[in-house]
Protein backbone atom coordinates (compact mmCIF):
# COMPACT_ATOMS: atom_id res chain seq x y z
CA UNK A 1 0.00 0.00 0.00
CA UNK A 2 1.18 3.54 -0.73
CA UNK A 3 2.26 6.22 1.74
CA UNK A 4 0.69 9.62 2.05
CA UNK A 5 3.26 12.39 1.68
CA UNK A 6 2.74 16.09 2.34
CA UNK A 7 5.38 18.36 0.85
CA UNK A 8 5.64 21.98 2.05
CA UNK A 9 1.88 22.32 2.43
CA UNK A 10 0.61 25.79 3.34
CA UNK A 11 -2.84 27.28 3.80
CA UNK A 12 -3.62 30.96 4.01
CA UNK A 13 -7.05 32.26 5.03
CA UNK A 14 -6.91 35.90 3.93
CA UNK A 15 -4.15 37.41 6.07
CA UNK A 16 -3.88 34.43 8.40
CA UNK A 17 -1.28 31.79 7.65
CA UNK A 18 -3.07 28.82 9.22
CA UNK A 19 -0.62 26.15 8.09
CA UNK A 20 2.89 26.86 6.83
CA UNK A 21 5.34 24.57 5.05
CA UNK A 22 4.21 21.32 6.63
CA UNK A 23 6.10 18.19 5.61
CA UNK A 24 4.70 14.91 6.79
CA UNK A 25 4.60 11.24 5.83
CA UNK A 26 1.98 8.68 6.76
CA UNK A 27 3.46 5.27 5.92
CA UNK A 28 1.30 2.18 5.38
CA UNK A 29 0.84 -0.33 8.18
CA UNK A 30 1.62 2.11 10.97
CA UNK A 31 -0.09 4.64 13.19
CA UNK A 32 1.36 8.10 12.81
CA UNK A 33 0.46 10.76 15.37
CA UNK A 34 -0.31 14.42 14.78
CA UNK A 35 -0.58 16.45 17.96
CA UNK A 36 -0.66 20.09 18.88
CA UNK A 37 -2.56 22.55 21.01
CA UNK A 38 -5.99 23.90 20.07
CA UNK A 39 -5.90 26.03 16.95
CA UNK A 40 -2.58 24.58 15.81
CA UNK A 41 -4.03 23.74 12.38
CA UNK A 42 -4.44 19.98 12.71
CA UNK A 43 -7.96 19.80 11.32
CA UNK A 44 -7.00 22.25 8.56
CA UNK A 45 -4.30 19.77 7.49
CA UNK A 46 -6.86 16.94 7.42
CA UNK A 47 -9.31 19.07 5.44
CA UNK A 48 -6.61 19.83 2.89
CA UNK A 49 -5.66 16.18 2.51
CA UNK A 50 -9.29 15.15 2.00
CA UNK A 51 -9.93 17.85 -0.60
CA UNK A 52 -12.37 19.89 1.48
CA UNK A 53 -9.94 22.82 1.50
CA UNK A 54 -7.70 23.92 -1.33
CA UNK A 55 -3.98 24.24 -0.63
CA UNK A 56 -2.37 27.64 -0.98
CA UNK A 57 1.00 26.07 -1.83
CA UNK A 58 2.65 22.68 -1.60
CA UNK A 59 1.67 19.22 -2.78
CA UNK A 60 0.10 16.05 -1.46
CA UNK A 61 0.85 12.64 -2.90
CA UNK A 62 -0.62 9.23 -2.30
CA UNK A 63 2.07 6.85 -3.53
CA UNK A 64 2.80 8.04 -7.06
CA UNK A 65 -0.52 9.77 -7.41
CA UNK A 66 -0.74 13.54 -6.95
CA UNK A 67 -3.94 14.40 -5.07
CA UNK A 68 -3.05 18.03 -4.37
CA UNK A 69 -5.93 19.47 -6.37
CA UNK A 70 -8.27 16.46 -6.27
CA UNK A 71 -11.83 17.10 -5.10
CA UNK A 72 -13.17 15.43 -1.97
CA UNK A 73 -14.89 12.55 -3.78
CA UNK A 74 -11.80 11.92 -5.91
CA UNK A 75 -9.61 11.74 -2.82
CA UNK A 76 -12.03 9.18 -1.38
CA UNK A 77 -11.81 7.10 -4.58
CA UNK A 78 -8.02 7.32 -4.40
CA UNK A 79 -8.23 5.54 -1.03
CA UNK A 80 -8.17 8.18 1.69
CA UNK A 81 -10.91 8.06 4.31
CA UNK A 82 -11.52 10.02 7.48
CA UNK A 83 -13.56 10.53 10.60
CA UNK A 84 -14.64 13.92 11.89
CA UNK A 85 -13.73 15.71 15.10
CA UNK A 86 -17.40 16.48 15.73
CA UNK A 87 -18.96 13.16 14.72
CA UNK A 88 -20.86 13.41 11.46
CA UNK A 89 -23.27 10.58 10.80
CA UNK A 90 -26.33 10.51 8.59
CA UNK A 91 -28.74 11.10 11.47
CA UNK A 92 -31.96 9.83 9.83
CA UNK A 93 -30.36 6.68 8.43
CA UNK A 94 -29.95 3.53 10.50
CA UNK A 95 -26.58 2.35 11.74
CA UNK A 96 -26.49 -0.33 9.04
CA UNK A 97 -27.34 2.20 6.31
CA UNK A 98 -24.64 4.51 7.61
CA UNK A 99 -22.11 1.73 7.19
CA UNK A 100 -23.41 0.67 3.78
CA UNK A 101 -23.03 4.18 2.35
CA UNK A 102 -19.32 3.72 3.09
CA UNK A 103 -19.21 1.11 0.31
CA UNK A 104 -20.11 3.76 -2.26
CA UNK A 105 -16.60 3.77 -3.77
CA UNK A 106 -16.87 0.02 -4.37
CA UNK A 107 -20.19 0.06 -6.22
CA UNK A 108 -19.73 -1.80 -9.49
CA UNK A 109 -23.06 -1.57 -11.29
CA UNK A 110 -23.30 1.26 -13.81
CA UNK A 111 -25.57 4.26 -13.45
CA UNK A 112 -27.79 2.96 -16.23
CA UNK A 113 -28.09 -0.45 -14.58
CA UNK A 114 -29.13 1.28 -11.37
CA UNK A 115 -31.64 3.56 -13.11
CA UNK A 116 -33.51 0.86 -14.97
CA UNK A 117 -33.04 -1.86 -12.38
CA UNK A 118 -30.83 -4.36 -14.19
CA UNK A 119 -30.07 -7.52 -12.20
CA UNK A 120 -26.47 -6.42 -11.60
CA UNK A 121 -27.74 -3.48 -9.57
CA UNK A 122 -30.60 -5.33 -7.87
CA UNK A 123 -28.19 -8.04 -6.73
CA UNK A 124 -25.60 -5.60 -5.51
CA UNK A 125 -27.73 -3.90 -2.86
CA UNK A 126 -28.34 -6.98 -0.70
CA UNK A 127 -24.67 -7.92 -1.10
CA UNK A 128 -23.58 -4.54 0.24
CA UNK A 129 -25.95 -4.86 3.19
CA UNK A 130 -24.52 -8.31 3.84
CA UNK A 131 -21.01 -6.85 3.94
CA UNK A 132 -22.27 -4.03 6.18
CA UNK A 133 -23.65 -6.64 8.55
CA UNK A 134 -20.25 -8.39 8.64
CA UNK A 135 -18.64 -5.12 9.61
CA UNK A 136 -21.19 -4.60 12.40
CA UNK A 137 -20.28 -8.02 13.73
CA UNK A 138 -16.58 -7.19 13.65
CA UNK A 139 -17.20 -4.07 15.72
CA UNK A 140 -19.79 -5.75 17.97
CA UNK A 141 -22.57 -3.40 16.91
CA UNK A 142 -25.24 -5.79 15.53
CA UNK A 143 -27.79 -4.90 18.18
CA UNK A 144 -27.83 -1.30 16.95
CA UNK A 145 -28.24 -2.19 13.26
CA UNK A 146 -31.76 -0.75 12.95
CA UNK A 147 -31.29 2.23 15.25
CA UNK A 148 -31.36 5.70 13.73
CA UNK A 149 -27.69 6.68 14.02
CA UNK A 150 -28.52 10.14 15.37
CA UNK A 151 -30.03 8.62 18.52
CA UNK A 152 -27.06 6.53 19.64
CA UNK A 153 -24.80 7.19 22.62
CA UNK A 154 -21.63 9.16 21.90
CA UNK A 155 -19.18 6.27 22.04
CA UNK A 156 -21.37 4.16 19.76
CA UNK A 157 -21.64 7.01 17.26
CA UNK A 158 -17.84 7.11 17.17
CA UNK A 159 -17.81 3.43 16.35
CA UNK A 160 -20.35 3.86 13.57
CA UNK A 161 -18.23 6.60 12.05
CA UNK A 162 -15.20 4.34 12.27
CA UNK A 163 -17.03 1.44 10.60
CA UNK A 164 -18.15 3.74 7.82
CA UNK A 165 -14.59 4.88 7.23
CA UNK A 166 -13.35 1.28 7.24
CA UNK A 167 -16.12 0.30 4.80
CA UNK A 168 -14.56 2.54 2.15
CA UNK A 169 -11.59 0.14 2.23
CA UNK A 170 -9.07 2.94 2.69
CA UNK A 171 -5.31 2.83 2.18
CA UNK A 172 -4.95 5.86 4.43
CA UNK A 173 -7.30 6.55 7.33
CA UNK A 174 -7.35 9.97 8.99
CA UNK A 175 -8.76 9.94 12.51
CA UNK A 176 -9.61 13.39 13.81
CA UNK A 177 -9.64 13.14 17.63
CA UNK A 178 -11.30 9.71 17.65
CA UNK A 179 -11.23 9.20 21.43
CA UNK A 180 -12.22 12.71 22.49
CA UNK A 181 -14.69 12.46 25.35
CA UNK A 182 -14.05 8.77 25.99
CA UNK A 183 -12.76 7.22 29.18
CA UNK A 184 -9.52 5.21 29.25
CA UNK A 185 -11.23 1.84 28.90
CA UNK A 186 -13.20 2.91 25.84
CA UNK A 187 -10.12 4.58 24.39
CA UNK A 188 -7.96 1.50 24.79
CA UNK A 189 -10.66 -0.65 23.17
CA UNK A 190 -10.59 1.66 20.20
CA UNK A 191 -6.77 1.62 20.32
CA UNK A 192 -6.92 -2.15 19.76
CA UNK A 193 -9.08 -1.56 16.71
CA UNK A 194 -6.52 0.93 15.35
CA UNK A 195 -3.68 -1.55 15.86
CA UNK A 196 -5.67 -4.19 13.98
CA UNK A 197 -6.29 -1.80 11.11
CA UNK A 198 -2.61 -0.88 10.95
CA UNK A 199 -1.67 -4.56 11.00
CA UNK A 200 -3.88 -5.07 7.93
CA UNK A 201 -1.67 -2.60 6.05
CA UNK A 202 -3.63 0.63 6.34
CA UNK A 203 -1.71 3.80 7.15
CA UNK A 204 -3.38 5.66 10.01
CA UNK A 205 -2.98 9.30 10.91
CA UNK A 206 -4.09 9.86 14.48
CA UNK A 207 -4.90 13.43 15.44
CA UNK A 208 -5.16 13.61 19.21
CA UNK A 209 -4.97 15.67 22.34
CA UNK A 210 -4.56 12.67 24.58
CA UNK A 211 -0.75 12.43 24.65
CA UNK A 212 -0.72 9.20 26.62
CA UNK A 213 -2.93 7.57 24.01
CA UNK A 214 -0.65 8.76 21.22
CA UNK A 215 2.42 7.50 23.06
CA UNK A 216 0.91 4.04 23.35
CA UNK A 217 -0.01 3.69 19.69
CA UNK A 218 2.38 5.67 17.53
CA UNK A 219 5.93 5.04 16.41
CA UNK A 220 6.19 8.43 14.80
CA UNK A 221 4.68 11.70 16.03
CA UNK A 222 4.43 15.13 14.44
CA UNK A 223 3.82 18.23 16.53
CA UNK A 224 2.07 21.22 15.05
CA UNK A 225 1.92 24.63 16.73
CA UNK A 226 0.46 27.78 15.23
CA UNK A 227 0.49 26.14 11.82
CA UNK A 228 4.17 25.20 11.86
CA UNK A 229 5.72 21.77 12.41
CA UNK A 230 7.85 22.25 15.52
CA UNK A 231 8.98 18.68 16.13
CA UNK A 232 8.78 15.14 14.81
CA UNK A 233 10.18 11.77 15.77
CA UNK A 234 9.62 8.96 18.24
CA UNK A 235 7.04 9.87 20.90
CA UNK A 236 9.38 9.78 23.89
CA UNK A 237 11.94 12.03 22.18
CA UNK A 238 9.30 14.48 21.01
CA UNK A 239 7.71 14.80 24.44
CA UNK A 240 10.96 16.03 25.93
CA UNK A 241 11.61 18.50 23.17
CA UNK A 242 11.65 21.98 24.80
CA UNK A 243 9.63 23.52 21.97
CA UNK A 244 6.85 20.95 22.46
CA UNK A 245 6.80 21.45 26.20
CA UNK A 246 6.60 25.20 25.65
CA UNK A 247 3.76 24.84 23.13
CA UNK A 248 1.66 22.78 25.52
CA UNK A 249 2.53 24.25 28.89
CA UNK A 250 3.75 27.68 27.92
CA UNK A 251 7.30 28.91 28.40
CA UNK A 252 9.83 31.53 27.53
CA UNK A 253 9.87 32.35 23.85
CA UNK B 1 -72.87 2.93 -9.30
CA UNK B 2 -71.81 4.05 -12.76
CA UNK B 3 -72.72 7.58 -11.74
CA UNK B 4 -70.28 7.38 -8.89
CA UNK B 5 -67.53 6.24 -11.23
CA UNK B 6 -68.24 9.06 -13.68
CA UNK B 7 -68.29 11.59 -10.86
CA UNK B 8 -64.98 10.56 -9.44
CA UNK B 9 -63.09 9.56 -12.55
CA UNK B 10 -61.70 13.05 -13.24
CA UNK B 11 -60.65 13.25 -9.62
CA UNK B 12 -58.84 9.93 -9.96
CA UNK B 13 -57.17 11.05 -13.19
CA UNK B 14 -55.86 14.24 -11.63
CA UNK B 15 -54.68 12.22 -8.67
CA UNK B 16 -52.61 10.11 -11.07
CA UNK B 17 -51.11 13.18 -12.72
CA UNK B 18 -50.38 14.58 -9.26
CA UNK B 19 -48.38 11.44 -8.42
CA UNK B 20 -46.16 12.06 -11.42
CA UNK B 21 -45.48 15.65 -10.39
CA UNK B 22 -45.00 14.58 -6.78
CA UNK B 23 -42.24 12.16 -7.83
CA UNK B 24 -40.59 14.86 -9.89
CA UNK B 25 -40.55 17.09 -6.81
CA UNK B 26 -39.43 14.29 -4.51
CA UNK B 27 -36.50 13.35 -6.72
CA UNK B 28 -34.70 16.66 -6.16
CA UNK B 29 -35.67 17.05 -2.50
CA UNK B 30 -34.40 13.57 -1.78
CA UNK B 31 -30.98 14.51 -3.12
CA UNK B 32 -30.93 17.60 -0.92
CA UNK B 33 -31.66 19.99 -3.78
CA UNK B 34 -34.32 22.53 -2.88
CA UNK B 35 -35.51 22.95 -6.46
CA UNK B 36 -39.08 23.89 -7.25
CA UNK B 37 -38.42 23.82 -10.98
CA UNK B 38 -40.75 20.88 -11.70
CA UNK B 39 -43.52 23.32 -12.66
CA UNK B 40 -41.29 24.79 -15.37
CA UNK B 41 -40.45 21.39 -16.85
CA UNK B 42 -44.11 20.36 -16.70
CA UNK B 43 -44.97 23.54 -18.59
CA UNK B 44 -42.33 22.85 -21.25
CA UNK B 45 -43.51 19.25 -21.59
CA UNK B 46 -47.17 20.21 -21.77
CA UNK B 47 -46.72 22.87 -24.46
CA UNK B 48 -44.17 20.81 -26.34
CA UNK B 49 -46.49 17.83 -26.62
CA UNK B 50 -49.53 19.99 -27.37
CA UNK B 51 -47.75 21.75 -30.24
CA UNK B 52 -46.21 18.57 -31.64
CA UNK B 53 -49.44 16.57 -31.54
CA UNK B 54 -52.03 19.19 -32.51
CA UNK B 55 -50.07 21.31 -34.99
CA UNK B 56 -47.68 18.72 -36.41
CA UNK B 57 -49.77 15.58 -36.04
CA UNK B 58 -47.00 13.76 -34.26
CA UNK B 59 -47.63 10.31 -32.82
CA UNK B 60 -48.47 10.95 -29.12
CA UNK B 61 -46.06 8.42 -27.65
CA UNK B 62 -43.18 9.90 -29.62
CA UNK B 63 -44.19 13.39 -28.51
CA UNK B 64 -44.22 12.25 -24.88
CA UNK B 65 -40.77 10.71 -25.28
CA UNK B 66 -39.55 14.01 -26.69
CA UNK B 67 -41.12 15.86 -23.75
CA UNK B 68 -39.28 13.61 -21.31
CA UNK B 69 -36.05 14.10 -23.26
CA UNK B 70 -36.47 17.88 -23.23
CA UNK B 71 -37.07 17.65 -19.47
CA UNK B 72 -33.77 15.72 -19.15
CA UNK B 73 -31.82 18.26 -21.15
CA UNK B 74 -33.53 21.14 -19.34
CA UNK B 75 -32.70 19.62 -15.96
CA UNK B 76 -29.11 19.12 -17.02
CA UNK B 77 -28.77 22.72 -18.23
CA UNK B 78 -30.46 24.13 -15.13
CA UNK B 79 -28.18 22.14 -12.84
CA UNK B 80 -25.05 23.84 -14.20
CA UNK B 81 -25.68 27.42 -13.04
CA UNK B 82 -27.34 26.19 -9.85
CA UNK B 83 -24.50 23.88 -8.78
CA UNK B 84 -23.11 26.42 -6.35
CA UNK B 85 -26.46 27.35 -4.77
CA UNK B 86 -28.05 25.66 -1.80
CA UNK B 87 -31.29 25.74 0.14
CA UNK B 88 -33.39 28.84 -0.15
CA UNK B 89 -31.16 30.27 -2.89
CA UNK B 90 -31.85 27.22 -5.03
CA UNK B 91 -35.56 27.63 -4.35
CA UNK B 92 -35.55 31.26 -5.46
CA UNK B 93 -33.44 30.54 -8.54
CA UNK B 94 -35.72 27.70 -9.63
CA UNK B 95 -38.78 29.83 -8.93
CA UNK B 96 -37.31 32.41 -11.28
CA UNK B 97 -36.83 29.64 -13.85
CA UNK B 98 -40.52 28.71 -13.56
CA UNK B 99 -41.54 32.35 -14.03
CA UNK B 100 -39.37 32.63 -17.13
CA UNK B 101 -40.97 29.54 -18.65
CA UNK B 102 -44.51 30.63 -17.78
CA UNK B 103 -43.97 34.11 -19.15
CA UNK B 104 -42.46 32.68 -22.36
CA UNK B 105 -45.67 30.67 -22.73
CA UNK B 106 -47.61 33.91 -22.32
CA UNK B 107 -45.50 36.00 -24.71
CA UNK B 108 -45.14 33.63 -27.65
CA UNK B 109 -48.85 33.61 -28.26
CA UNK B 110 -48.58 32.63 -31.92
CA UNK B 111 -47.06 29.35 -30.85
CA UNK B 112 -48.73 28.82 -27.49
CA UNK B 113 -52.00 30.72 -27.69
CA UNK B 114 -50.77 33.08 -24.98
CA UNK B 115 -53.11 33.88 -22.07
CA UNK B 116 -56.11 32.37 -23.92
CA UNK B 117 -54.44 29.02 -23.56
CA UNK B 118 -53.74 26.25 -26.05
CA UNK B 119 -57.00 24.59 -27.03
CA UNK B 120 -58.39 21.69 -29.04
CA UNK B 121 -55.61 19.31 -28.09
CA UNK B 122 -56.71 15.85 -29.21
CA UNK B 123 -57.61 13.79 -26.18
CA UNK B 124 -55.28 10.86 -26.55
CA UNK B 125 -54.77 9.94 -22.93
CA UNK B 126 -57.32 7.85 -21.05
CA UNK B 127 -57.35 6.81 -17.43
CA UNK B 128 -55.63 3.53 -18.15
CA UNK B 129 -52.75 5.33 -19.86
CA UNK B 130 -52.26 7.38 -16.73
CA UNK B 131 -52.42 4.26 -14.55
CA UNK B 132 -49.82 2.61 -16.75
CA UNK B 133 -47.57 5.67 -16.61
CA UNK B 134 -47.81 5.82 -12.82
CA UNK B 135 -47.11 2.10 -12.43
CA UNK B 136 -44.00 2.36 -14.60
CA UNK B 137 -42.89 5.46 -12.70
CA UNK B 138 -43.38 3.74 -9.34
CA UNK B 139 -41.25 0.85 -10.60
CA UNK B 140 -38.42 3.20 -11.57
CA UNK B 141 -38.68 5.14 -8.33
CA UNK B 142 -38.51 1.91 -6.36
CA UNK B 143 -35.52 0.63 -8.31
CA UNK B 144 -33.67 3.92 -7.95
CA UNK B 145 -34.41 4.21 -4.26
CA UNK B 146 -32.95 0.74 -3.69
CA UNK B 147 -29.87 1.47 -5.78
CA UNK B 148 -26.62 3.13 -4.99
CA UNK B 149 -28.00 6.32 -6.57
CA UNK B 150 -30.80 6.40 -4.00
CA UNK B 151 -28.36 5.90 -1.16
CA UNK B 152 -26.11 8.63 -2.53
CA UNK B 153 -29.12 10.98 -2.65
CA UNK B 154 -29.99 10.16 0.95
CA UNK B 155 -26.42 10.78 2.06
CA UNK B 156 -26.15 14.13 0.28
CA UNK B 157 -29.46 15.28 1.74
CA UNK B 158 -28.37 14.53 5.28
CA UNK B 159 -24.77 15.73 5.11
CA UNK B 160 -23.18 16.83 1.88
CA UNK B 161 -19.63 17.01 3.21
CA UNK B 162 -19.79 13.49 4.58
CA UNK B 163 -21.14 12.28 1.26
CA UNK B 164 -18.23 13.88 -0.57
CA UNK B 165 -15.61 12.37 1.75
CA UNK B 166 -17.19 8.96 1.11
CA UNK B 167 -16.64 9.37 -2.63
CA UNK B 168 -19.99 10.77 -3.74
CA UNK B 169 -19.59 13.53 -6.31
CA UNK B 170 -22.00 16.25 -5.22
CA UNK B 171 -22.12 17.89 -8.64
CA UNK B 172 -22.76 14.62 -10.45
CA UNK B 173 -25.55 13.37 -8.20
CA UNK B 174 -27.28 16.73 -7.99
CA UNK B 175 -27.20 16.76 -11.77
CA UNK B 176 -28.72 13.28 -11.91
CA UNK B 177 -31.50 14.45 -9.60
CA UNK B 178 -32.21 17.47 -11.78
CA UNK B 179 -32.23 15.37 -14.94
CA UNK B 180 -34.60 12.72 -13.56
CA UNK B 181 -36.87 15.33 -12.02
CA UNK B 182 -37.01 17.22 -15.31
CA UNK B 183 -37.78 14.06 -17.28
CA UNK B 184 -40.66 13.12 -14.98
CA UNK B 185 -42.17 16.60 -14.98
CA UNK B 186 -41.81 16.94 -18.75
CA UNK B 187 -43.42 13.57 -19.35
CA UNK B 188 -46.37 14.09 -17.01
CA UNK B 189 -46.84 17.64 -18.32
CA UNK B 190 -47.23 16.09 -21.76
CA UNK B 191 -49.67 13.52 -20.39
CA UNK B 192 -51.72 16.33 -18.88
CA UNK B 193 -52.04 18.21 -22.15
CA UNK B 194 -53.10 15.06 -24.03
CA UNK B 195 -55.60 14.40 -21.27
CA UNK B 196 -57.23 17.75 -20.70
CA UNK B 197 -58.05 19.20 -24.19
CA UNK B 198 -56.59 22.57 -23.23
CA UNK B 199 -53.75 24.06 -21.25
CA UNK B 200 -52.88 27.58 -20.19
CA UNK B 201 -49.69 29.07 -18.73
CA UNK B 202 -51.18 29.82 -15.31
CA UNK B 203 -51.76 26.09 -14.73
CA UNK B 204 -48.00 25.83 -14.20
CA UNK B 205 -47.62 28.87 -11.99
CA UNK B 206 -47.28 29.33 -8.27
CA UNK B 207 -50.29 27.17 -7.34
CA UNK B 208 -48.73 24.25 -9.23
CA UNK B 209 -45.40 24.35 -7.45
CA UNK B 210 -47.01 24.81 -4.05
CA UNK B 211 -49.16 21.75 -4.75
CA UNK B 212 -46.12 19.69 -5.80
CA UNK B 213 -44.30 20.63 -2.60
CA UNK B 214 -47.40 19.89 -0.54
CA UNK B 215 -47.65 16.32 -1.83
CA UNK B 216 -44.17 15.66 -0.50
CA UNK B 217 -44.60 17.51 2.80
CA UNK B 218 -47.81 15.60 3.49
CA UNK B 219 -46.68 12.21 2.20
CA UNK B 220 -42.96 12.10 2.89
CA UNK B 221 -39.77 12.71 0.98
CA UNK B 222 -37.78 9.55 1.67
CA UNK B 223 -40.09 6.74 0.55
CA UNK B 224 -41.68 5.65 -2.71
CA UNK B 225 -45.13 5.42 -1.12
CA UNK B 226 -45.00 8.89 0.45
CA UNK B 227 -45.82 10.93 -2.66
CA UNK B 228 -48.77 8.67 -3.49
CA UNK B 229 -50.23 9.24 -0.01
CA UNK B 230 -49.56 12.98 -0.27
CA UNK B 231 -51.23 13.22 -3.67
CA UNK B 232 -54.18 11.15 -2.41
CA UNK B 233 -54.71 13.42 0.59
CA UNK B 234 -54.57 16.53 -1.55
CA UNK B 235 -56.98 15.02 -4.09
CA UNK B 236 -59.48 13.80 -1.53
CA UNK B 237 -59.35 16.80 0.75
CA UNK B 238 -61.53 19.07 -1.39
CA UNK B 239 -64.10 16.27 -1.62
CA UNK B 240 -64.10 15.55 2.09
CA UNK B 241 -64.29 19.24 2.85
CA UNK B 242 -67.24 19.67 0.51
CA UNK B 243 -69.76 20.35 3.30
CA UNK B 244 -67.50 23.17 4.35
CA UNK B 245 -67.57 24.45 0.80
CA UNK B 246 -67.02 28.11 1.51
CA UNK B 247 -64.37 27.59 4.12
CA UNK B 248 -62.58 24.85 2.26
CA UNK B 249 -59.37 26.78 1.75
CA UNK B 250 -59.34 27.72 5.40
CA UNK B 251 -59.63 24.13 6.61
CA UNK B 252 -57.13 22.94 4.09
CA UNK B 253 -54.67 25.49 5.45
CA UNK B 254 -55.32 24.53 9.05
CA UNK B 255 -54.88 20.85 8.27
CA UNK B 256 -51.56 21.60 6.55
CA UNK B 257 -50.25 23.48 9.56
CA UNK B 258 -51.30 20.74 11.96
CA UNK B 259 -49.65 18.07 9.81
CA UNK B 260 -46.41 19.95 9.42
CA UNK B 261 -46.28 20.68 13.15
CA UNK B 262 -47.07 17.17 14.34
CA UNK B 263 -45.86 14.96 11.49
CA UNK B 264 -42.84 16.78 10.12
CA UNK B 265 -41.72 13.72 8.13
CA UNK B 266 -45.09 13.39 6.42
CA UNK B 267 -47.78 10.80 6.99
CA UNK B 268 -46.08 7.81 5.42
CA UNK B 269 -42.44 8.54 6.28
CA UNK B 270 -43.55 9.32 9.83
CA UNK B 271 -45.18 5.91 10.04
CA UNK B 272 -42.09 4.18 8.65
CA UNK B 273 -39.85 5.94 11.18
CA UNK B 274 -42.16 4.96 14.01
CA UNK B 275 -42.20 1.29 12.97
CA UNK B 276 -38.46 1.32 12.52
CA UNK B 277 -37.93 2.61 16.06
CA UNK B 278 -40.17 -0.13 17.40
CA UNK B 279 -38.30 -2.78 15.47
CA UNK B 280 -34.97 -1.43 16.70
CA UNK B 281 -36.20 -1.52 20.29
CA UNK B 282 -37.40 -5.11 19.83
CA UNK B 283 -34.05 -6.21 18.41
CA UNK B 284 -32.28 -4.48 21.28
CA UNK B 285 -34.43 -6.37 23.78
CA UNK B 286 -33.74 -9.69 22.07
CA UNK B 287 -30.00 -9.09 22.23
CA UNK B 288 -30.16 -8.19 25.91
CA UNK B 289 -32.18 -11.31 26.73
CA UNK B 290 -29.85 -13.50 24.71
CA UNK B 291 -26.86 -12.03 26.56
CA UNK B 292 -28.50 -12.60 29.92
CA UNK B 293 -29.28 -16.20 29.03
CA UNK B 294 -25.67 -16.65 27.91
CA UNK B 295 -24.30 -15.22 31.16
CA UNK B 296 -26.66 -17.36 33.26
CA UNK B 297 -25.73 -20.72 31.78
Amino acid sequence: MPALVLDKVSKRFGGLLAVSDVNMEVPPGRITGLIGPNGAGKTTVVNMITGLLKLTTGSIKLGDRDITTAEAHEVAHAGVSRTFQNIRLLPEATVLENVVIGFHVHVKSSLLAQLIGLPSSLRETPQLFERGWELLKRFGMQRFADHPAGGLAYGHQRRVEMMRAVATGPQILLLDEPVAGMNDVEASELGDVFNELAASGIGLLLIEHNIRFVNQLCQQVYVLDSGAMIASGAPKDVMHNPAVVAAYLGGKK
Amino acid sequence: MMNLVYTYQPLFDYFLLAIGYAYSQQMVLRAGVFSIGSAGFACIGAYGVAILVRDHGMYPLLALAIAAAIGCVGGFLLSIPLARLRGVFQAIATLAFVQIIVSLALYFDELTGGPQGFNNIPKQVQTWHLVLAVVVTVYFMYVISRSSIGRAFDALRQDETVGATLGISIRKYHMIAFVLSGALAGFFGGMQSLYSYSIEPEMFGFAFLVAALTYIILGGRGTVTGPIIGAAIMSLLPELARPLAENRQFFQGVLMMVMVAFMPHGVFDGLVLYLRKRRAAARDKNFKEANHAGAGS
